[in-house]
């Protein structure tokens, strides 16, 4: 019963990639690529907001397919201090046109979520997973309708 | 390859009968021919692998077959040389693991003997077992294979060297009665597949047994590269886990052990690994740690003080020791406070603050204080007058829920008065289960039996637990009174003493040691005094003595 509800999960963590910005942009290139073709296979879809101290990753799809894929990521050594935010069951995805959509740091969406985690004082847990979400949705919908998003 | 007992059964069997039809045994039993045709299984046998007796004077290998196909190779080169042994069946359809012995040939016949497999190559922990589903553990190397693997090391140069890694999850107990069993095995898995995920090609990823895992590495340096990965394991396994639609966190401490040449510790590795984690556990969960040499000798120290510990009640090992309590003002005995002493044989008088923390982690302290305060009401009830026992309760006899009656019989057996006893409690017993705790204190004062609080402002001293319950009195602790005053430490016990006469609570001084301290702690308006200027704590048979002398001397002393 359980592992076929849609789940979602909203997580933060610290970027450990160092090196120039062609190297993060590659690194980043390369977790995107590896991401999209995996997430298709399980039915996972979801966006990924970088900015240069944080990931913010949203997935949702089946509960075991979560799971699996949320054991791959921990164990990439390209992030650490990994702290849930929200994981529960949904009637609908929000992301389902996304395999893996991708908002990077200079865009928008990620100055503004640069600046909430200035406003929280770099405080993680004060940073709750409804706006992430939000950050997220409102902006990838907004991309889509001017037809402008890279994804 | 450990000894295989269907040799020995197939002593006994072809001494009596070749029919196993009948035998009621859990173990599956067979006979084979030199074909490896069953001539008689009984039926466990076929019951463990999931067929029936229409396979007799078939090939056992069909039987096999049908659970686990690929081992059918590897059984048949077992079974057509004359070789005994055994080996581990898989089941295809739900990973149970059978063990079968196979004897060697003895004309006309080879004994098959069918098993489930030793426990640590099933997914276990708790009392009972069950079997991974879709699990990542079974396939790990298991504990057998694992010994197998450290004994036949050797070194390959001679800056070659093994390390062991022990890895062991925190609390995982408590975490397998929170979550289930079935989440709980899903968590070994996820924490199996870490494992696996983070070591080198090169590595060994064992599943130790119940909660514990090993990885072994080999021409590595070390002890950078143990010490290395045993940081990475920390760090990875306090990231948490999605189990059940819930976040769980678990945290892993790890032992670490290593060998360089063949005759040095290879046979020891896994004992040396398991002291060094057990040491960890102790330190601090999450951390790692080390095997040194002098681990051994201090876990066997701990180990027996907990064995001697367990016994010495029985052993009628433990003792009371009582210290005077008189009043500041008319300078009279007002009470005594029991001291619990335990006479360790060869070892010697131990205070409480040496094993009463072990008792209460070993579950002990139950028994004991209920022994304290049985014969603390006994000895304080052939005390002349209205003299008060003040007996120490540890916070965990307020767990059990069963500390009103005990106090209840102890006063009834010894025939105490309940305004002769006074208990102490600490602070520290306030902080959990704050309710409980309060309703059964009343419960106590109900009973005409008051309450102390031991050892003011040295816990979470707070005003609001005083105002949560009436105290009968504040014991200042003797680290404020005793030895070199400061300012602050005069401040502090100013402080309380005021308190006190606020809230109209007694207080009592501890560690009083001189006149000196005695005099200013008068002078401030503190009610009572403890400590070696009244007396030091006298065993039993003393306290009469004491109290005459005491009688008898005070008009001669500056007490009076």
């Amino acid at each position: 019963m359980l592992m076929r509800e849609l789940y979602r999960l909203i997580y933060l963590s610290h970027n450990e990639i160092t090196g120039n910005s062609n190297c993060i942009h590659r690194e980043i290139g390369d977790i995107l690529a590896i991401s999209r073709k995996l997430n298709a296979d399980a039915g996972i879809t979801g966006a990924l907001m970088f900015n240069k101290n944080c990931f913010a990753q949203i997935l949702e799809g089946a509960h075991h397919r979560i799971q699996e894929t949320f054991e791959r990521i921990q164990c990439d050594p390209r992030h650490s201090r990994v702290a849930i935010l929200d994981f529960k069951p949904i009637q609908n995805r929000s992301f389902a046109h996304w395999s893996m959509a991708y908002v990077g740091q200079e865009n928008l969406a990620a100055q503004e979520f640069m600046q909430i985690q200035k406003d929280s004082e770099f405080d993680m847990n004060r940073l709750t997973g409804e706006t992430i979400f939000s950050l997220l949705r409102s902006h990838l919908y907004a991309a889509e309708q001017d037809n402008s998003c890279k994804v | 390859m450990q000894p295989v007992d269907a040799d020995h059964h197939l002593n006994v069997i072809t001494g009596t009968a070749f029919d196993l039809e009948s035998v009621d045994s859990t173990c599956g039993l067979a006979l084979i021919d030199k074909e490896a045709q069953i001539l008689s299984a009984n039926t466990a046998f076929f019951h463990l692998l999931d067929s029936s007796a229409d396979h007799l004077g078939k090939s056992v290998l069909s039987v096999t077959n049908n659970i686990d196909p690929s081992a059918t190779k590897r059984l048949r080169q077992i079974l057509f040389r004359d070789q005994c042994g055994f080996y581990d069946l898989t089941s295809k359809t739900d990973k149970k693991v059978l063990r079968l012995h196979i004897s060697g040939f003895r004309q006309p016949f080879r004994l098959l003997l069918l098993e489930n497999a030793p426990i640590n190559k099933q997914l276990t922990y708790g009392n009972g077992c069950i079997a991974g589903n879709n699990s990542v553990i079974s396939s790990l190397v298991d504990k057998n294979a694992l010994n197998a693997l450290i004994s036949e090391w050797k070194p390959s140069g001679s800056d070659d060297s093994l390390a062991t890694i022990m890895i062991g999850l925190d609390g995982f107990k408590q975490v397998n009665e929170t979550i289930g069993r079935a989440n709980a095995s899903q968590l070994l898995n996820f924490v199996a597949q870490r494992l696996l995920r983070v070591s080198r090609s090169s590595d060994t990823v064992a599943y130790y047994e119940g909660d514990t895992f090993v990885i072994l590495q080999t021409n590595q340096a070390q002890p950078s590269s143990a010490t290395a990965t045993a940081e990475r394991l920390v760090e990875l396994l306090q990231r948490p886990f999605l189990i059940d639609g819930q976040q769980i966190n678990i945290s892993a401490s790890i032992g670490l052990a290593t060998a360089h040449s063949e005759n040095d510790t290879a046979g020891n590795l896994t004992k040396h690994a398991e002291l060094a984690l057990f040491e960890a556990k102790n330190n601090a969960r999450g951390s790692y740690q080390w095997f040194e040499r002098n681990l051994e000798k201090k876990i066997q120290e701990q180990q027996e003080l907990e064995v001697s510990l367990r016994r010495a009640l029985f052993l009628q090992e433990f003792e009371l020791f009582y210290q005077p309590q008189a009043s500041m003002q008319s300078k009279a005995l007002v009470g005594f406070e029991a001291l619990i002493r335990w006479n360790r044989p060869i070892k010697g008088r131990l205070s409480p603050h040496s094993f009463i923390a072990l008792a209460e982690n070993l579950g002990e302290i139950q028994k004991i204080g209920k022994w304290a305060l049985f014969t603390a009401c006994k000895e304080a009830s052939a005390w002349p007058g209205t003299l008060k026992v003040a007996v120490n309760i540890s916070p965990k006899q307020f767990e059990n829920g069963n500390l009103v009656e005990t106090i209840k019989a102890a006063l009834t057996a010894s025939g105490l008065k309940p305004e002769r006893l006074e208990l102490e409690i600490t602070e520290g017993l306030l902080i959990k289960d704050i309710q409980n705790t309060i309703k059964q204190l009343w419960a106590i004062q109900a009973l005409g039996v008051s309450v102390a609080m031991d050892d003011f402002g040295t816990g979470y001293s707070s005003l609001n637990y005083l105002n949560s319950f009436p105290f009968s009195k504040i014991k200042i602790d003797q680290s404020f009174v005793r030895g070199k005053q400061t300012d602050k430490s005069r401040a502090l016990v100013k402080a309380v003493i005021s308190l006190g006469l606020a809230l109209k609570i007694k207080t009592l001084a501890e560690g009083v040691e001189t006149k000196q301290q005695f005099d200013y702690l008068a002078a401030n308006g503190c009610m009572e005094a403890q400590g070696y200027y009244i007396g030091k704590p006298v065993p039993a048979h003393k306290v009469r003595m004491f109290i005459n002398s005491f009688q008898f001397n005070s008009c001669n002393k500056d007490l009076c």
